[in-house]
Formats: C-alpha cells, structure tokens, sequence
C-alpha cells in the first residue's frame, strides 16, 4: 500500500514536472512513459498507402518547391524533406522531425537521425555507374557502433542499365544487396537503396 | 521445506520441457554461468570467458543458500566478479545467517586450438572472509560444435576442504580482507570435471562432478549433501536473460537468472536524435562590408542565439572580426564533445558571413574555457561529405590549450541565473549486515545560482517519504576516529537533511592549470573549505593535481550544526590516460581520521560513457584497527542515460558498490573535482568521440 501511494507520488511528480529543468530529457522521456501506459499504439498505416496519401496532399497543395519522399518499409515510415543545403553536389534534404537524408546524383552518401545511421559512404563509383551500360566498383559505407567508433561495411558492386532502370548489386563478406535506380532525362526519380543492417532499404521518390 | 522444494523441482521440469520446443541448432556451445555467476558449469568453472567487456548479474538460490554476483569480463582473458553470498543457519550465534563477500578473478592463459584445449587459472574468494576461499587450474575443450569438456584441479574448499579448516589459526586477529597468498594453491587437492551439451539454440544441459565438498553448511545442516554430481539446464530467453535449474549433490533443486549487459553495444548507436544542420557553402565574392554595419552584426548575432540554442549549445562568448571568430561553447546536450563542435561548426557556416574562414571554438566546462578546436572554413566545406570526413577533419583541426583571454559576452542573460528543480529520488544502501539491501524514497529540492562564469552558489535539501534506512541501527565498532562508520546515522537521523549548501569557484590560474575553491556544507556528513589545483595540458595523458581540505564533521541531522571532529585532509593525485579506455589514479595523501595512505584505482572507460572500475586504499590504519574488510575498496560505475531515453543528453548514473564503510581510508566528497569534469575536453577525450563530429 505504502509504496502504491509512493509511486503516484512520483508519478504526478513527473507528470507535473517542478522547476526550471522541467524540460529535462530525462523528465520528459519517463513523462512520455508514463503517459503511454495501457495506451495500445495505433496500427500503422501501411507504407503504400501512407505514401499514397502524401504524394495526393502535396498534389492538391500545388506545392512548387523540390519534395523527397523517403519510405523506411521496415520501420513502416514515410517521410516528406525538403531542400537544406547543397554542397559540393551533394544535396541534404531534412524534414521537420529532425531527419536528413543526403543525395548525391540522386544515390543516398548518409542520414541522420534514424539511430542506425548511415554516417557517410563512398558512393563516388555508384554515381559513375549510373551513366553507363554496365560497370563494376566497390563502395563502403560508414557507421557508429555501440561504442562510438566508426566502422565500415565494404560493397563490391556490379551495375547494369535496362530499360532506364540501374540494378546495382553488391556483396559484401556475409550479405548481398540489391539498389535499383529509375532514370528519368539521366536523372534519378526513384530508387531503392539499401540503409544498412538494421535500417533495411528505404524508397525514395522525388516528386516536382 | 517441502513447499520450497517442491517449487524448485517444477522449475527444472518446466525448464526441460522447453528444451525441445525449438529445434535451432546452435552452431557451438553457448558460454554458461555456474551457480557463483562466474563461466562455469553449475558449481564449478569452465576455461572460457565472456566476450570482452560483459557485465552479467547473476542471482542463483538453493538450499539456504542465495548468491548475488557481478562479473566483468576486464579484458579479453582477465574477468572478475564480486559477490554477495546469503548463507542461512551459517551465521553462528549472534545472528542466524551469514552475509558474505567475496571477490573472483579468472585469468585465461591459454587459448582453445585444433588440440590443445583452452586453459584458465582463478581465485575463488581471494580478498573476501575466506568462505568461498579456493583456487583452481581448468582445461575445456569443445567436441564438435555442440560438446565441450571440462577438466580441472582445485585446492581450497575445491579441494574438498571445509573454509575453518583452512583458516590459519595463529591468525586471530584475520578480519578477512587480506591477500592470503602464502596459502593459494597449498594442500590438499581435488579433480573436478564435466560436460555441457547444448542441445539447440537456446537450452544446454550441463553435468559435473564436484570438488565442493560444502562441509560447513553440511555442519550447520544448512544442506544436506549425498553426492558430488551435479546437473544442470540452462535456457537462454532471449540474447540477455537466461534461466537455469539444477540438481545439486544429490540432494537438493537450486534455481539462477543470469541477465548479460554488454557496455559496447548500444540499442541506437547514432542516436535518434534531430540531424544537424549542414554546411552553407559561400559563394565567390568574400565581401568585408559587413564588419562596419551595425545592423547586419545584430542581424548575424540574433541568427546564431537562435541556431545554437535551437542545438542545444549555450554561446558564453564571442569575438568576431572580418575573417576569423572565436566562440566560447558550453555543451548542455551532447554526451560526446566532438558532436558538440561539429554542430557549433555548422552553426557558424549558416549564419556568418562568406569573409570569416579561421573558425576557433573554445570548449567551456562550469564557465571555465578548456580547451580550442581551430580549423578552417575550407576544410568543412570540403570534407562534409567525403568517404573519410571525419578522419580529414581531425587532420585539419588544431586541438590546443583555450584562449584564457576573457572574450566579449555574448549574451547579459547569462550571468547572473537562477536554476531549480524539485523531483524524486531513490537511494539504497548496501551490505548492511543485518539487512542486505535497504532503501528511500522521497523529494529532494535542489537550486543553483550562477553568479558569473565559474561562480556557483549551489545547494539541495532532501525529505524521505518512505523507506527503511532508518532500520539500518547497527552501533560503529570501530576503535578509531569515527568518520564513515556512522553513516547509518546520519541516514537514519536526517530527515529533513540539508545535504550541500556550497560557494564554489572554478578558475584557471594559467596555461594547463586549473583552479577550484568550495566553501559550504561539502557533503552529508561534512563542512568546510576544499581548494584543489590541476595540471593538465591539452594534449597530455598525464595530470597531476593537489587538493587540501579543512572540514569539520557535521551533525547527525545534518541541518546547520557540527559535532566536534574537525581534520586537514589532503592527497597529491597522479592521473593517467592509457589511451585505449583504461585510466589510472594514484592518490597519495592524509585521510579523514588522519591516516595516511594511498589509493590506488583503475577505470575502464569505453567510448560511449559507461565506466566500470575498481579501487583500493591502504593507510597507516593497521588492518586489526580497520576492522572488517581489513583495508578500504569497492567497485564503481557510470552508465550513461542518453541510451535509455533515446536522446542525447549529458546526465549519467554513477554508482560505487563499497562492501563495507569503515573509517580507515575515507575521504570527503566534493561536487566538480578538477580531474573528471576537465578531462573529456581535451585531446584524448575529443579524438576517442570524433566519429560523432559529423552527427
């Protein structure tokens, strides 16, 4: 009984947060904790359909500015970015929940803010091989691991163009994957690219 | 009795009927823990080690007998494990159970090949009361992928000794504790051996012949033994929790968890936390004629408090001229200090003009500058994206000693600031003897008022609303100064507590010098004046720093009174870095009763903040005169909570697990030592981050 009465002490300690460290991460993360018990998440919405609705709003928006749409299948999320910086050919797209994605020549270099990121890959032979019939070349990409350090993971590739469509194939020592890239006037309008071990493939598609 | 067993049997049923449920087959047998939370086999040891860096808590139970152990694989091939042993019936007259502590170490000489089997050495109880006294030599040997065998020699109580019988008895005065070297691996010997078959992915059965003849817990019929062999099944839940079932010496059913943290991995190790923002590239022309406007640096100043704190980094200071800035950062977000001035560096590319290129960002820690990372506008620019950015960045970055020139400020509304919070707390208390665990709930108000850059008028007061610390009642035995060994008085006796209340000032006296004067109620139990000086260059490993305190003992109720000890303590500290996580103090100085002595302590610290060490003190305090434990150590960990709460944020969980406070080797605790809150702004600290530069 006595520690029932405890934790709604601290429970309504929490949710009502005294002071001026109420915006704590700490506070707020046990807050949102609390606040979710016996709540059963909502059922996602499927990614087609996701996308499917936000590629209609923005149509219906007539919005005029450069829009990228990035689905993560496994994680069943889709978001909408919008242009943040360009340099030196590389172009980071950011929406509004904090994640960024950088494209050069339309092949994903790194992403922030998925926890799994890619912090950056060598896709300098990936981007040749979009201008060709058929091409081989290896990539790495980069990430953190537990304990912060970064470590790679090697790709060697092999890419063929039919039909406007680019299907680079990769091995590295224990996995296969498969990029495809859609060309459009040589420019990339929809791929699928592979993330990482954990974040999977995502599907990007660049709408305007 | 017959309930309690009745429980334990059903277990073992319930864990063998699991065993076949999931036909995976495991591609090689899977390490165990025995029944003291160590590698093993149920009672005895296997050759093998956890991977490098497994912290795994055990809790097994049989028979009158509770074991609570935490094991730490240090290296590679050395692991330890601390333990908390509950022996029922064992206590003698003065009270019914025995509480026991004791410490392992396990060291693998030899590495399992084609023939040769892996061989490993260890101590059982090596600086504990000698309960669990033993030590062993053990071979294991894997058969195929799904057998392993294992064989051994042990002496001690594994040599089939009772633990009395191999206590010296000359040494009367033993108060456990000590290195008992003259006696490891002398006297009667015994073989153990076994075999552990794991039978799919998840379940293995383990069999073995003891050499643990628990004769004492047989005298006190706390078991009642009818053989040596034991058997085992262990079910791995899932990748960190196992359950195990046994039974034991023919006799009896024991049950044991294992729970596996591994400090390496993390469940989002980039954090899920909002991207940066990226670099602005400058166009062609380089126009200076913003220097002399006054609107447009008004403008550029408004833009970048808005950004920075929009990162979470607060600007202290500011000189900006027509191609170069200086910026004094304080991080209040980012665990790791390279993330830090990565984002301040973007920042900066967004909102200053084209003409500035020399970027120098000084590290500020508690209002003191520490130290500057320089680079230029190029390099960002350059290598934002490229394949090795962050090795290029750190090729191009200068890491050097801050600037200690006051810089403008940036913002008036800095200083002076009042800061508070008013939240919950949970504190236990350890090991008393009577009670192994006891525990507080309750509010602790705490406020800060930072009157200008390094001066901090700081306090906190604290109520329990529940809890049985106040049962802790055991009178101090102690025959010296008694300056620790009241503490459960002081926990007992107050409530409400003013637990600091201090005037500290944090100063740097001159290049890779540090300074800090706190004047206050220090701590719980003391009050007085603390000053300590460091010396600690930039790019060094080594630092050194001497710290004097005059402290007087406070009141049991820890309000506004003292009581009438009052002592100069002091040490001269040695600090090193070995560069690959592991660090090293000496201490070497005047204790809280006066002793002298030196404290010797070694942390493994790993990239992504956890921190597990160990440390020891020795003084002029004879062992007879130290009491129980014979000499001062303990355990230490800080863990990280931006793991936990899936955001970045620079608030730890630091805990020390001290077996027994006595009064030999103690010292006062002061908030913001020089060493800890210096040392992660300099080389080591920023080069072992920087993969986060770019995050």
């Amino acid at each position: 009984m006595i520690f029932r009465v405890a934790f709604l002490i601290l429970a309504v300690l929490i949710l009502t947060g005294c002071g001026s460290r109420a915006q704590d991460p700490l506070v707020q993360s046990v807050r949102a904790a609390v606040q979710n018990v016996g709540q059963t998440p909502a059922a996602p919405t499927p990614v087609a359909q996701q996308r499917l609705a936000i590629i209609q709003a923005i149509r219906d928006a007539g919005a005029e500015d450069p829009i990228l749409l990035v689905a993560l299948p496994e994680r069943s999320a889709v978001a909408t970015l919008g242009v943040g910086g360009d340099n030196l050919g590389v172009i980071t797209w950011i929406d509004a929940g904090g994640v960024s994605v950088a494209l050069k020549n339309g092949v994903i270099v790194s992403t922030r803010g998925l926890g799994h990121d890619l912090i950056v890959s060598d896709v300098s032979g990936s981007v040749a091989a979009l201008k060709m019939k058929r091409s081989s070349h290896t990539r790495e990409q980069r990430y953190l691991n537990g304990e912060g350090q970064l470590h790679g993971i090697e790709l060697s590739c092999a890419a063929e163009l039919e039909a406007k469509k680019v299907t680079e194939t990769c091995h590295s020592e224990t996995r296969r994957v498969v990029n495809t890239y859609e060309l459009k006037h040589n420019r990339v309008i929809r791929s699928r690219q592979w993330l990482g071990p954990e974040l999977g493939y995502a599907e990007i598609e660049q709408l305007q | 009795m017959t309930e309690k067993r009745k429980l334990l049997r059903y277990a073992l049923v319930c864990l063998l009927s699991c065993l076949w449920t999931t036909p995976v087959w495991a591609e090689s047998v899977r390490l165990s823990f025995s029944t003291y939370g160590t590698p093993g086999l149920i009672d005895m040891p296997v050759a093998l080690s956890a991977p490098d860096a497994e912290l795994v808590v055990t809790a097994s139970y049989f028979e009158n007998i509770t074991r609570s152990t935490l094991s730490f694989q240090i290296t590679p091939r050395l692991s330890a494990a601390f333990r908390y042993s509950g022996l029922e019936g064992l206590g003698g007259s003065v009270r019914d159970n025995l509480f026991d502590r004791s410490f392992d170490l396990q060291l693998r000489v030899l590495d399992e090949g084609r023939v040769v089997p892996a061989v490993a050495i260890g101590l059982r109880d090596f600086i504990g009361t000698g309960v669990y006294s033993s030590e062993y030599i053990v071979a294991t040997k894997n058969i195929g992928t799904r057998v392993s065998l294992t064989g051994g020699v042990g002496w001690g109580r594994l040599g089939r000794r009772g633990y009395l019988e191999r206590a010296d008895p000359t040494a009367t005065t033993n108060q456990g504790g000590q290195f008992e070297t003259t006696r490891w691996f002398r006297g009667k010997a015994a073989f153990f051996g076994g075999v552990a078959w794991q039978i799919n992915d998840r379940a293995q059965l383990k069999l073995e012949y003891s050499s643990d003849s628990y004769i004492q817990e047989e005298a006190g019929a706390a078991i009642d033994r009818r053989n040596q062999v034991n058997i085992g099944v262990d079910y791995r839940l899932n990748d960190k929790v196992a359950l195990q079932a046994f039974h034991l010496y023919g006799a009896t059913f024991g049950v044991a968890i294992n729970v596996r943290n591994n400090p390496k991995s993390a469940k989002s190790p980039s954090g899920t936390h909002a991207a940066p923002y990226p670099v602005r590239p400058r166009g062609a022309a380089r126009d200076l004629g913003w220097v002399n406007e006054d609107v447009a640096r008004r403008t550029l100043r408004e833009a970048l408090a808005i950004a920075m704190r929009h990162e979470g980094l607060v600007v202290e200071g500011l000189d900006l001229s027509g191609t170069r800035v200086q910026i004094h950062v304080r991080n209040t977000r980012y665990n790791f200090t390279a993330e830090a001035v990565g984002r301040t560096a973007r920042v900066l590319t967004q909102v200053l003009p084209d003409s500035v290129e020399q970027f120098e960002i000084t590290l500020s820690g508690n209002g003191v500058a520490t130290s500057q990372v320089r680079f230029s506008r190029t390099a960002l620019e350059r290598y934002e994206h490229a394949p090795d950015g962050p090795e290029r960045m750190l090729q191009n970055a200068r890491i050097q000693e801050a600037n200690l020139e006051t810089l403008p400020r940036f913002d008036p509304t800095l200083y002076p600031r009042f800061t508070w919070g008013l939240g919950p707390y949970l504190r236990a208390s350890y090991f008393d003897p009577d009670r192994p665990v006891l525990a507080d709930f309750g509010l602790r108000l705490n406020a800060e008022y930072s009157i200008a850059p390094g001066l901090f008028l700081a306090g906190s007061v604290r109520k329990t609303i529940v809890g049985n610390i106040d049962q802790s009642d055991r009178p101090s035995n102690s025959v010296i100064q008694r300056v620790r060994s009241e503490s459960n008085r002081f926990l007992r006796e107050g409530d409400p507590a003013l637990e600091t209340l201090t005037l500290a000032y944090l100063f740097r006296p001159g290049r890779a010098l540090y300074g800090r004067i706190t004047l206050g109620y220090l701590e719980a139990q003391y009050a007085g004046l603390s000053a300590e000086l460091l010396w600690k260059p930039v790019q060094s490993r080594l630092a050194l720093g001497i710290e004097v305190n005059f402290v007087k003992q406070r009141d049991f109720d820890q309000l506004f009174g003292f009581q009438s000890y009052d002592v100069t303590t002091g040490h001269i500290s040695g600090y090193y870095s070995f560069g690959n996580g592991y660090h090293a103090q000496v201490d070497v100085g005047r204790y809280l009763a006066g002793d002298w002595g030196t404290s010797i302590s070694i942390d493994r610290e790993f990239a992504n903040g956890w921190r597990i060490g160990a440390y020891a003190t020795f003084t002029d305090v004879s062992f007879e005169d130290f009491g129980e434990g014979s000499f001062d150590k303990g355990l230490r960990f800080t863990i990280p909570l931006s793991p936990f709460l899936g955001q970045p944020s620079r608030r730890k969980f630091g805990v020390t697990l001290q077996p027994l406070t006595r009064d030999g080797g103690a010292r006062v605790h002061v908030d913001g030592r020089l060493y800890e809150s210096v040392r992660n702004f300099h080389a080591s600290g920023l080069e072992s981050s920087w993969g986060r530069f770019w995050r």
